[in-house]
């Protein structure tokens, strides 16, 4: 059995120490590029959803290096990417490709059933050390956001542009050869001593934008088109709520094991979208209050085509916008989005954001 | 208290007007609905709603804004779950949201939430629950409700009959079960089957071809999530779980001699269900399958050559392979 999984963003350094710690043959398949997103067009139906498309393409090329089992999260809806794993199975059988998709869930509250899918993939049951892993990688995904975080923060001080990609790019690139859970915390270490080192001019009054959207457009760098590094290369701050960490958490762990989730954005979201209907788009409106309340510049929401949730809160923020004073940007990505047409309307919400802040400095001058 | 409620006709209209129709009528609230999709309504609802919506959910906007200055109330429940254990598209979850972020001066929403995903009697509190904004005590609700149960049920078993939703609801006239058509399995949400102006009247079209139409509704729905146990994991959604348990019952049973999927372009549970249908579909029977997608640019005449093409089909198959199809016999048996 050689296993693999779909990438999504940095998914797979906590998958891969997963892997590592209980000494399963795996592959990872190839940082996503415009070939996955060709394979995947082409086998998966027109109307699916880009994450949908990239996955499979992904899943694809892993076969390609020998893999033949999966490991996929389910879910149970309302939105689409709960069926995910049961498409992907039907796809990949359609197209003569021998890999069996294991989806790691409880199917209706059933807890034997995910723990007779975990023995079979893992040949054998260790209870205690599967959950002194499962912490550990848990711990671990929450350092790897922390990571990204500073990231986030540099890019837009950094005094040489391109420093924090730099060490970022290397960081993605070395953890493919890091096995286990201590080495991976080395790596951290390291890495972040090496992004605290980088040098700042914190006189600067960046742009900030918060981002908000579909979760795998949000956290999936190829699929956003790397733009949180491009805005921070333009020397803006962004920032995000949605992140891997706070997806395994809260999104798969507690879910499964129904325990009460952490919801702010609720609460902010309320007057506007008063009910989750599934997918992020109640964090999508929430975020987008509780950035016009923190006096961000701008919103800016990302998500794939056709993507159900998003669309609904797409047609509430206009109203957001409008009451909260807050400029939104929508972004929609799909296999056909040039760069350039995407990074055109970005410059254009840039120069928009940058006029509002003269004014308002020009106005409070004048005071 | 003289208010009009009105009832927008889209989305979920003809899947539940009948039981709330009742429900108002024997609290003594007046209603009105809004006009039969037409051209005005498809325009200005595309032009009040997001561009990237699907086409159904942008005609419902037609139908508020056509009723929005007649009405005192606007009856929009928020359904998130109409099934235990199952969800209906995000799209209806957020409905009420999306309505009146989008249209300016609208009368207050009645967004009484439905969900029957952990409790089926749900629609029963929400029942109580709009009663209570309207004025009336829970006992007038319920035996209002109750009721309107039963004309429900009445309603439910003509269709099981074979009686077209939207011809009992619009009282136009109803066709019988003729053994000797063509039948056809007409698949798609309820929004696209019985819109006749956002469908381009692919009912009446089939049946001048000498076709006839069976629906999702009228089966009998036991059955239907029977048979889709057969899947390796439950659909979630209430619509996919029947739309594939009539996929299997008709490679059980073969009972129809085609099946068209109407689907609404950029609907994400389409694009899932149907591509699940026709596999299924390809794969165990040689039932001519074909899908007809929907939205605001589809051309009418680009329809009617497709079902052209696939009645010849169906025809000649029937001449060739003498498949007789069990409802009775073909009409080209010769
Ligand atoms: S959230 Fe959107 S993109 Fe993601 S699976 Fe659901 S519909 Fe598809
Ligand atoms: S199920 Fe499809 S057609 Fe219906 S509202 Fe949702 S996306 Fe639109």
């Amino acid at each position: 059995m050689k296993i693999t999984f779909p990438h999504m963003g940095n998914v797979y350094m906590i998958a891969k120490c997963l892997l590592d710690e209980f000494q399963l043959d795996y592959v990872i398949p190839p940082f996503q590029s415009k070939k996955t997103l060709e394979i995947g067009t082409r086998y998966t139906p027109e109307g699916a959803c880009l994450p949908l498309k990239i996955t499979v393409g992904s899943l694809i090329e892993a076969a390609e290096l020998g893999a033949d089992t999966a490991l996929m999260v389910g879910g149970a809806g309302p939105c689409r990417f709960g069926y995910y794993c049961r498409m992907q199975q039907e796809i990949l059988n359609d197209i003569g490709c021998n890999m069996e998709i294991i989806t790691l869930e409880a199917p209706n509250g059933d807890a034997w059933e995910l723990l007779r899918r975990i023995k079979r993939v893992t040949k054998g049951m260790n209870i205690p050390k599967l959950i002194r892993v499962l912490t550990q990688i848990t711990r671990l995904s929450i350092q790897i956001d922390e990571i990204e975080k500073i990231c986030l923060r540099n890019r837009s001080y950094e005094t040489v542009k391109g420093t924090t990609n730099r060490i970022y790019q290397e960081f993605r690139v070395q953890a493919f050869t890091t096995a286990g859970v201590k080495e991976f915390k080395k790596l951290i270490k390291e890495t972040r001593s090496k992004l605290q080192k980088v040098s700042l001019n914190l006189d600067q009054k960046p742009l900030r934008i918060g981002i908000v959207g579909e979760i795998y457009g949000n956290i999936d760098p190829y699929t956003k088109m790397f733009l949180e590094q491009r805005l921070g290369e333009m020397g803006i701050y962004v920032h995000r709520y949605v992140t891997i960490s706070d997806w395994i958490v809260e999104h798969i762990i507690k879910k499964e094991l129904r325990l009460p989730r952490k919801k702010p954005y609720a609460a902010a979201a309320r007057p506007y979208l008063n009910t989750m209907i599934g997918g992020h788009a109640q964090e999508t409106v929430g975020h987008t209050v509780m950035y016009a309340e923190q006096d961000y510049d701008g919103v800016i929401q990302i998500y794939p085509l056709g993507c159900m949730p998003e669309i609904v809160a797409q047609g509430i923020l206009p109203r957001v916008s409008v009451d909260l004073d807050i400029p939104v940007l929508t972004l929609i990505i799909d296999e056909m989005t040039g760069e350039a047409g995407y990074m055109t309307r970005v410059e254009a919400f840039i120069d928009l954001l940058q006029a509002r802040r003269k004014i308002t400095l020009d106005r409070s001058r004048a005071v | 208290m003289n208010q009009v409620v009105g009832i927008p006709r889209g989305m979920f209209f003809y899947k539940y007007y009948p039981l709330w129709k009742s429900f108002f009528d024997n609290l003594g609230v007046l209603t009105i609905v809004s006009d039969q999709t037409n051209k005005q309504i498809l325009n200005d609802g595309v032009k009040h709603c997001v561009d990237e919506s699907c086409l159904p959910v942008k005609v419902f906007m037609g139908h508020v804004l056509d009723l929005k200055d007649r009405a005192d109330y606007l009856f929009i429940p928020r359904y998130t779950s109409i099934s235990r254990k199952e969800y209906i598209c995000p799209k209806f979850g957020g409905l009420p949201d999306l309505v009146r972020c989008t249209i300016k001066g609208l009368p207050p929403i009645i967004d009484t939430e439905i969900n029957m995903r952990k409790d089926k009697d749900n629609s029963a509190l929400a029942a109580i629950e709009v009663g209570e904004q309207l004025g009336y005590t829970l006992y007038q609700s319920v035996q209002a409700y109750q009721l309107a149960v039963n004309d429900y049920r009445l309603y439910r078993s003509r269709v099981h009959n074979y009686e077209l939703p939207h011809r009992i609801i619009n009282n136009s006239k109803l066709t019988t079960l003729n053994p000797k058509t063509l039948k056809i399995l007409l698949l798609g949400h309820v929004y696209n089957v019985y819109d006749s102006c956002l469908n381009m009247n692919i009912i009446s079209k089939i049946e001048q071809n000498g076709g006839q139409v069976i629906t999702l509704e009228m089966f009998d729905t036991r059955q239907l999530r029977l048979l889709a146990q057969q899947l390796d994991k439950p659909m979630f959604w209430q619509y996919g779980t029947y739309a594939l348990g009539c996929i299997y019952s008709v490679i059980q049973q073969q009972q129809v001699d085609g099946v068209i999927y109407l689907s609404s372009f950029g609907c994400g549970i389409d694009s899932f269900v149907e591509y699940m249908a026709e596999r299924r579909i390809r794969q165990h029977t040689n039932i001519p399958f074909l899908i007809i997608s929907l939205d605001e640019h589809s051309g009418e005449a680009g329809m009617n050559t497709r079902l052209e093409a696939f009645f010849d089909t169906l025809k000649w198959r029937c001449r060739n392979e003498n498949n007789i199809s069990s409802y009775g016999q073909c009409v080209y048996d010769s």
